[in-house]
């Protein structure tokens, strides 16, 4: 408690309700950096700062995992968008769920055995050159500054629901946390990070939906008819079409979101954490249970929310609906002003906070690898082997793509942006996952069929974006007053085709020349883990 | 069942093309007289590959599949979604839920396989490889 009120702002404030937040969000910084700074002892070397010495039990890394994916757009964004149009938000839920499936199937294990650090490692294993380490490394690149950037700006516009403190200041709260958690604690540290965080997360999801349940008596169809009876629209609450109103931009989100996730560089460098492909599978396994059953939980808050709260009320305090969650810990506590609804108020707003935090530190320790490791250690010195070297510059690295991405998010904080974790998702679907399958499986894969994919997934992705209503129009960013040349906000349905075709008809007409490994020799390793990146001794 | 296999490993020679056998860790093996050794190793790995991937793939593109199924079922029809099945439960809903359920099971039967099948022969094939570079070491 002592220890609380010290890292509070000040005495008089810590009694009003943005006081306990405060207060509760210090607590949770406290006990992360603690245990980073304890856990970061642990790692040594580069292996040690890029993937937490590949020692990671695979409870630790599936947490982890499922930390990533327990995003404040899931635990806010989820809950607000069941909660004011229903049906429509378990579909957008289900399509971030879908995308595990392919990770977990053919993409998690091999790339465990062939790869070291980055994504790019498990091209390189075949394909060495450095246009095609190049090419990956500044898609993987582009893929996290569009996430951070989402992730930084969200949490500017999320801070005045959560925490009494102005726009500015929590990006670059959030901005500066993230970086000391990386530097200080390296993926280990960014992992401790994640974990408490999905420990968290999780409980007070589990918590919430226990009261919401009781305050139904446990009657669940109970609370299904009064969401729908208080639901603006009633008689479309629970079928589609209500927010996703445009069919065949919804099957390419969803094209996106199932092919995407596979894609995500940061997703990616969790699998090198934990000693064998049998572990990463084992993590996969744990973090499938824990992101499914929070998902089925969001989705019932969403609802509790409509029944409990209403959705006006919601509106009212934020049009999209990102405050549902918040406003259901409020009313569940024992309502505005009791000390039961701002202690739940104050936890509840504290995680979310974390929440971003975590995840965007996550993002900034696989950039950090990718331009330390890719693009300094492999195109610039050629030398993979000095350890002390790679950590510095990642550490440089962390330092300046940080300031960078907090200088970004201040000067497009006024703007719409939600669009960039679809761009993200887009272009991790159309250059990154193309680069992987077919080095993993097609033999006929060749250097400039990867160099092709990258360019024509990332040119396709980001030039459709553009062209569409995300950017141009009445609802865009510019040229408000015509419409956008394509009516697709998710290209993911052309792109990613693009993406994968390019890849295929230039390696058809190219053929490799050099290559460190052949084919069989990949898929012995791919397979049986022989030769593979061993675990570092403690 | 071995003469089966012994076919499967010369119909893989056959498709194989020369040059993708100069590689360092067949190379190494050869040059030392362990070809034999090497193309056992190839035909080995191929088998699992080829059993993997008959097993994985399908899999995966039929959950796929199902999900954007439903996913399209759902969007292009969204009147008939509001039939009851139960309560407040309607079509569309179970329909969400199928998706979720067949992720899910997917991803089960996916651990299941491989724990029970693919694990110990990639042991085994870890095993030879390392016994077939430290065999050629020794000579």
């Amino acid at each position: 408690m002592r220890s609380k009120l010290l890292a509070g702002s000040n005495m008089s404030n810590f009694m009003s309700g943005g006081g306990v937040r405060i207060a509760a969000f210090a607590a949770f910084i406290l006990l992360s950096l603690l245990l980073t700074s304890w856990a970061s002892r642990r790692s040594k070397g580069a292996a040690g700062f890029f993937v937490a010495g590949r020692n990671l039990t695979p409870m630790q890394n599936g947490l982890a995992i499922s930390g990533d994916f327990m995003s404040a757009a899931s635990f806010l964004g989820v809950t607000g968008l069941v909660a004011l149009f229903g049906f429509d938000g378990l579909v957008y839920q289900v399509g971030f769920i879908v995308g595990w499936l392919m990770i977990m199937l053919i993409v998690a294990e091999p790339v465990r055995n062939c790869g070291k650090y980055t994504l790019s490692d498990v091209v390189a294993l075949r394909l060495p050159s450095a246009s095609v380490r190049g090419a990956t490394a500044a898609s993987s690149l582009l893929i996290a500054l569009a996430y951070l950037l989402a992730q930084l700006v969200g949490a500017g516009a999320l801070a005045s629901l959560l925490l009494p403190i102005g726009t500015d200041a929590a990006v670059i709260l959030i901005g500066v946390l993230m970086i000391a958690y990386v530097l200080f604690g390296g993926m280990v540290g960014a992992t401790y990070v994640q974990i408490v965080k999905a420990v968290l997360v999780w409980s007070a999801a589990a918590f919430l939906l226990v009261l919401a349940l009781a305050h139904f008596s446990f009657d669940v169809g109970a609370m299904f008819t009064k969401a729908k009876a208080s639901s603006l629209h009633p008689d479309h609450y629970l079928i589609p079409g209500a927010y996703l109103k445009n069919p065949l931009d919804t099957v390419s989100l969803a094209f996106a979101l199932a092919l995407g996730t596979a894609g995500l560089p940061h997703v990616m460098t969790r699998f090198y954490t934990v000693p064998s492909a049998v572990d990463a599978r084992h993590s996969a396994k744990i973090a499938l249970v824990v992101m499914t059953s929070f998902a089925i939980m969001v989705c019932l808050l969403g609802f509790a929310a409509c029944a409990i709260v209403g959705p006006q009320s919601i509106l009212q305090s934020n049009k999209a609906g990102n405050s549902a969650i918040t406003l259901l810990a409020v009313s569940l506590g024992g309502g505005v002003g009791s000390f039961g609804g701002e202690m739940l108020l104050a936890c509840v707003s504290a995680i979310a906070f974390a929440t971003i935090l975590a995840v965007v530190s996550g993002i900034m320790i696989s950039s950090a690898s990718t331009i330390a490791h890719d693009i300094f250690a492999m195109l610039v010195f050629r030398n993979d082997a000095q350890d002390k070297r790679q950590v510095r510059v990642a550490k440089i690295a962390t330092v300046t793509f940080g300031v960078v991405a907090i200088c970004l998010a201040l000067a497009v904080k006024s703007l719409n942006v939600a669009f960039l974790v679809g761009l993200a998702f887009v272009i991790a679907a159309s250059a990154n996952l193309p680069v992987i399958l077919m080095t993993l499986y097609w033999r006929r894969f060749t250097d400039a069929g990867a160099v092709a994919a990258v360019v024509v997934g990332v040119l396709s992705s980001i030039g459709l974006v553009l062209v569409g209503p995300a950017v141009i129009g009445a609802h865009g960013l510019v040229f408000k007053t015509t419409t956008p040349l394509i009516s697709l906000a998710n290209p993911g349905i052309i792109s990613i085709p693009c993406g994968f075709l390019a890849g295929w008809l230039v390696s058809l007409i190219t053929s490799q020349r050099t290559s460190a490994t052949s084919f069989e020799e990949q898929q012995l390793r791919m397979l049986s883990g022989y030769g593979a990146e061993e675990a570092v001794e403690h | 069942m071995k003469s089966a296999r012994h076919e499967n490993i010369e119909a893989k020679e056959a498709e194989m093309h020369p040059t993708e056998f100069g590689n360092l860790e067949f190379d190494r093996l050869e040059s030392a007289g362990g070809v034999e050794e090497s193309t056992e190793l190839v035909a080995k790995t191929w088998e699992l590959a080829k059993t993997r991937n008959r097993f994985v793939w399908p899999l995966l593109v039929g959950a796929l599949a199902i999900y954007f199924g439903l996913l399209i079922l759902v969007l292009s029809s969204p009147a008939a979604m509001s039939q009851s099945l139960y309560g407040e439960i309607n079509i569309g809903l179970a329909a969400v839920a199928a998706q979720l359920l067949v992720t899910v099971a997917a991803f089960w039967a996916y651990c299941t396989c491989a724990a029970a099948k693919f694990d110990a022969r990639a042991a085994s094939l870890r095993l030879h490889a390392q016994q077939a570079t430290r065999g050629v070491q020794h000579v």
